[in-house]
């Protein structure tokens, strides 16, 4: 087997790839071209020869992003309960959840999955042993509707045949796997993942001209956040609690790997049980292609640190690059109004992520409701892609997790005790950032080589701070 | 008659409220279990929404509500309305605890918690071998109504 491995990401603006030598961990080449939308082959080919990939014959390791990603619509019953581990599923298996629906679909909900055409329809809903009604409801709603995703089933598995038989005889490309939530203590994530990387390869690689570079592939071709998913599983030393963040111009991309509660006596926690390893992604959080919502969402943080001239400039600024990922700031007015943005995202990000405490007051006296991920476990950030892994993007991370949210800091405006929301604290963490915006190159390289893949990310990074 | 394997007795359990008293949540969670139901247990500080989701998901066959600090009354009001609203109407509700602060009597307060739709009320001081005989009947009955709706 050959001693090289080349490693390449088909990413929605660039197609990228490194050939790297196996045995002395380093990277021997780097390439990038702008993906070739209308044949995502093109641009794949060109990267692949400059690499030198027809001459050295080296393992090849392909992963995409290209053309919005893996859509995924995501059905359940209760919301705060399937629902919420189908979105967990989803975005863990590297999906992008473009709807939800909970309880029984409408006849409106079926126009919106017909109009929304994600890759993927997962449908969940009742334990094992639990409610059938629901999902068999669902599944007829689909059979009769004229959706054409495929549907993964996995919800209750009691009702497994008969949900396939309907969806089947009504010719729905489906497939079942394990319940993503067989009882109400354990959310399942493995068994979904493995099925949507699967349909992933069928309807992605193969549907979008792909199958030739299948063909090479020493491994099948994963959707990018899977790969990274799996390789911040990795990268965490020590249970120090590790947080990635990967920002581009749609999407915030947020992946955990920390304790998910702290122990402490007079809190209780509330709602699905949370995971170590945890992915978000924030389709509505981008630098440029949702700009204009981006900035609508930070609106009391601008306000706060512009005066009323440059707030204007501000807005002026994001009406240029609204949609238009080719502009780049050029002057240092136009690099501060792009760095607000970024803070915006990082911070509501990070945020969503997060979870949240609430202050309840009972016979034993003050009691925290723990909702969601606990990220004061956190003790180290690695900022990567775009604007993160530039010089000084340290500033948008401090920004973002000690002056975004002011309000909760102040509390001698008001004594009785907030909502809290459950970030990383900056004092206790190192940063770092990916300079060679390695981590989806070497995501690929991660399952296979996992000392490979951590030894490449550490090459990249660049310590920026460590706390006191 | 089906001849599908029988569903073992699901019941949810869990202390409404602000309440946060876990000692017989857990007694009640064992003995239960011991008993060979499928319990759902859902801890202190459970609202009421949270029973039904659990009760929804899971196909439960009861919800068992337990109030110890004396705000029961405040607590308990509605849960039945909200099951109907959620599609779990027919569920069989049963509270139990201190549900009411001062001496009254008992019967009181079965026919004032009776009136908010609960099935069964229980004092503090209840017989457990008893209430688990209940259970089984009301489970039982309900199954069976259910069944002959079906027909």
């Amino acid at each position: 087997m050959s001693e090289l491995a080349l490693s390449i990401d088909i990413g929605s603006t660039w197609t990228k790839g490194i050939l790297v030598d196996i045995r002395e961990r380093r990277v021997i080449h780097r390439e990038a071209t702008p993906t070739t939308v209308e044949n995502l082959v093109t641009g794949f080919n060109r990267v692949y020869e400059a690499l030198g990939g027809q001459r050295e014959k080296p393992q090849v390791f392909v992963s995409s992003s290209a053309k919005g990603g893996l859509t995924i619509a995501a059905i359940g019953l209760v919301p705060d309960l399937t629902l919420k581990a189908a979105k967990m599923a989803a975005a863990s298996a590297g999906g992008k959840v473009i709807a939800s629906f909970a309880y029984k679909l409408t006849q409106a909900d079926i126009g919106t999955l017909e109009k929304l055409k994600s890759d993927i329809i997962l449908l969940s809903g009742g334990t094992d042993g639990g409610d059938e009604t629901y999902v068999l409801h669902n599944a007829r709603m689909l059979a009769a509707s004229s959706v054409g995703s495929f549907i993964l089933y996995a919800g209750n598995q009691a009702v497994r045949e008969p949900v396939l038989d309907i969806l089947r005889r009504f010719g729905k490309e489906a497939s079942a796997t394990a319940n993503i939530l067989p009882d109400l203590d354990s959310v399942q994530v493995d068994e979904a993942r493995k099925a949507i990387g699967d349909i992933f390869l069928k309807r992605i690689i193969e549907g979008r001209g792909l199958s030739t570079v299948r063909d090479i592939c020493s491994a099948d071709p994963r959707p990018t956040p899977a790969a990274v998913y799996d390789l911040v599983g990795l990268l965490e030393d020590n249970d120090e609690g590790l947080l990635v963040l990967d920002m581009g111009g749609a999407t915030t991309d947020v992946y955990t790997v920390s304790d998910p509660y702290s122990e402490q006596s007079n809190r209780i926690f509330r709602g699905l049980p949370e995971t170590r390893l945890k992915r978000t992604v924030e389709g509505d959080l981008g630098l440029r292609v949702s700009a204009a919502f981006v900035a609508e969402t930070g609106l009391s943080y601008m306000r706060r640190s512009l005066d009323e001239g440059r707030q204007s400039a501000f807005k002026a600024w994001v009406e240029r690059i609204r949609g238009n990922t080719g502009i780049l700031p050029s002057t240092e007015e136009e690099q501060q109004f792009d760095d607000m943005l970024a803070v915006i995202c990082v911070a509501e990000s990070i945020a969503r992520h997060g979870g949240t405490l609430t202050p309840s007051f009972t016979p034993e006296g003050l009691v925290w409701i723990q909702q969601g991920k606990d990220l004061a476990r956190v003790h180290r950030i690695i900022g990567s892609g775009g604007r993160l892994a530039q010089e000084s993007s340290i500033n948008i991370i401090r920004t973002a997790l000690e002056g975004y949210f002011p309000a909760e800091k102040d509390t001698n405006r008001n004594s009785w005790p907030q909502v809290q929301r459950l970030l990383p604290h900056f004092n206790e963490l190192v940063y770092e950032r990916d300079r060679d915006y390695i981590i989806p190159l070497a995501a690929n390289l991660a399952l296979a080589y996992p000392e490979l893949a951590k030894a490449l990310v550490l090459q990249s990074l660049q310590r920026e701070y460590i706390h006191d | 008659m089906s001849n599908q394997e029988k569903r073992p007795y699901t019941i949810v359990l869990g202390v409404i409220g602000f309440d946060c008293h876990s000692v017989g949540n857990k007694i009640l969670d064992a003995y239960f279990t011991e008993r060979g139901f499928k319990v759902i247990n859902l801890g202190v500080m459970v609202s009421q929404d949270e029973f039904i989701s659990a009760a929804i998901e899971s196909a439960a066959d009861a919800i068992l509500v337990s109030s110890l600090y004396g705000h029961g009354e405040i607590d308990c009001d509605g849960l039945r309305g909200r099951c109907i609203e959620r599609g779990i109407g027919d569920i069989i509700l049963w509270v139990g605890g201190n549900l009411v602060v001062g001496k009254k009597d008992f019967s009181e307060v079965e026919a004032k918690f009776r009136a908010m739709g609960y099935d069964r009320v229980f004092p503090p001081d209840t017989d457990l071998d008893k209430a688990v005989q209940e259970l089984i009947e009301d489970i039982e009955k309900r199954r069976q109504k259910k069944a002959e709706e079906k027909h």
